[in-house]
């Protein structure tokens, strides 16, 4: 994969600091609650330091994920640690934060409904900047360990590339202690659409 | 002295008694193991695609169930296993999530188990035992003193092939 200059790469933390940001911003509206953003990390990696790259291959997480097609095309993901999961959803029913129970159908669907929305503000947000068009697909919610569901965008990728290019925001709760992963990977050519676009 | 040797995605690796084999998170990929009971010598593949001769950018080789395996076979025949002994059991090969492919028939995790069969065919290995498809991630370890092939899952409880 062609690797870019730090201009190029500054132009792509922008990018996933729009829109985590705005996704950031969604999720703290709807859970009454201060959400911080870290500085989002571009970078490129090889297959297996991908699918290792939150919390270990083997670690259980919740995801929910959109293939995006259109003049960009990749996925976005909104993952989090099974047990941020568990206090999230607790969150919203009100319940103690530190309770792990089996997750109901109603509390799986508000994880996939919270993704949602944070990859639609995303995504939005980078269309609004860019101008372009982006199509995501209905979002799909796996909760498994992390190196199987990150195999999946890998494996897509792997057709054209031996490399992951992705664009990684954290957020974290000031008063709830919840950490979560908004992720975009797609191909060097949608990376250059967005530069072009922008005129960089 | 046990240790356990990792594979990584896109790669293989071998193995022989006292130690055991392990890769991590299977979804769509698949896991193939190829051993000699005899020898007591295993490889395991963790192959990402189906097939390498369909793709542009293959010089990874291990990315691939075809021309990993080859390379594999290779490597074991070296570290003195029997090609006529050499016996597979795999796992692996998830439908993941939904949007890309329609049906389960198309999804890549069933052709890559279904380009693992052919290859295997081809090579004459027969398949033992295999635990494959549905919609969830999967570690597995191979030991190949007992040749028997473990199988993790979240939420579901180990079972062995």
């Amino acid at each position: 994969m062609e690797h870019m200059d730090n201009t190029q790469l500054d132009v792509l933390t922008e990018i996933g600091t729009i829109g985590a940001g705005n996704a950031t911003t969604s999720l703290s509206v709807l859970l009454n609650s201060k959400l911080s953003m870290k500085i989002p990390k571009v970078s490129f990696m090889d297959f297996d330091d991908f699918v290792e790259s939150i919390g270990g291959a083997e670690n259980v997480i919740a995801g929910v994920m959109s293939n995006i097609t259109g003049e960009i095309e990749g996925f976005v993901l909104f993952a989090m640690d099974i047990r941020d999961a568990h206090r999230l959803v607790n969150r919203l029913r009100g319940i103690e934060l530190s309770k792990e129970e089996m997750f109901t159908d109603i509390d799986l669907s508000a994880v996939k409904e919270i993704g949602n929305i944070l990859i639609s503000s995303y995504l939005s947000s980078i269309e609004t900047l860019t101008g372009i068009s982006i199509r995501p697909s209905n979002p799909m919610m796996s909760i498994d360990m992390a190196g199987a569901i990150l195999s999946f965008p890998a494996i897509v990728n792997s057709r054209e590339h031996d490399e992951v290019l992705r664009i990684e925001s954290q957020f974290e709760g000031e008063d709830l202690s919840i950490e979560g992963h908004i992720m975009m990977i797609a191909d060097t050519e949608s990376y250059m659409t967005i530069r072009t676009r922008l005129g960089i | 002295m046990e240790s356990i040797v990792k594979v990584r995605m896109a790669d293989y690796a071998i193995c022989s008694v006292p130690q055991k084999i392990t890769t991590i998170g299977l979804g769509s990929c698949v896991g193939i193991v190829v051993y000699d009971s005899g020898s007591k010598v295993c490889g395991m593949l963790h192959a990402m695609l189906p097939d390498s001769k369909k793709i542009r950018n293959n010089s990874n080789r291990s990315k691939f169930v075809d021309s990993g395996m080859e390379d594999m076979l290779q490597m074991l025949v070296q570290a003195g296993a029997n090609k006529r002994r050499l016996m597979a059991k795999m796992a692996g090969g998830a439908k993941m999530f939904d949007f890309i492919d329609d049906n389960e028939n198309t999804s890549i995790g069933y052709q890559n188990v279904q380009a693992a069969k052919q290859i295997l065919e081809q090579l004459g290995i027969p398949l033992v035992a295999e635990d494959t498809g549905k919609n969830y991630g999967r570690t597995i370890v191979f030991d190949p003193e007992s040749n028997d092939l473990e199988i993790k899952a979240v939420g579901q409880p180990t079972s062995v092939i």
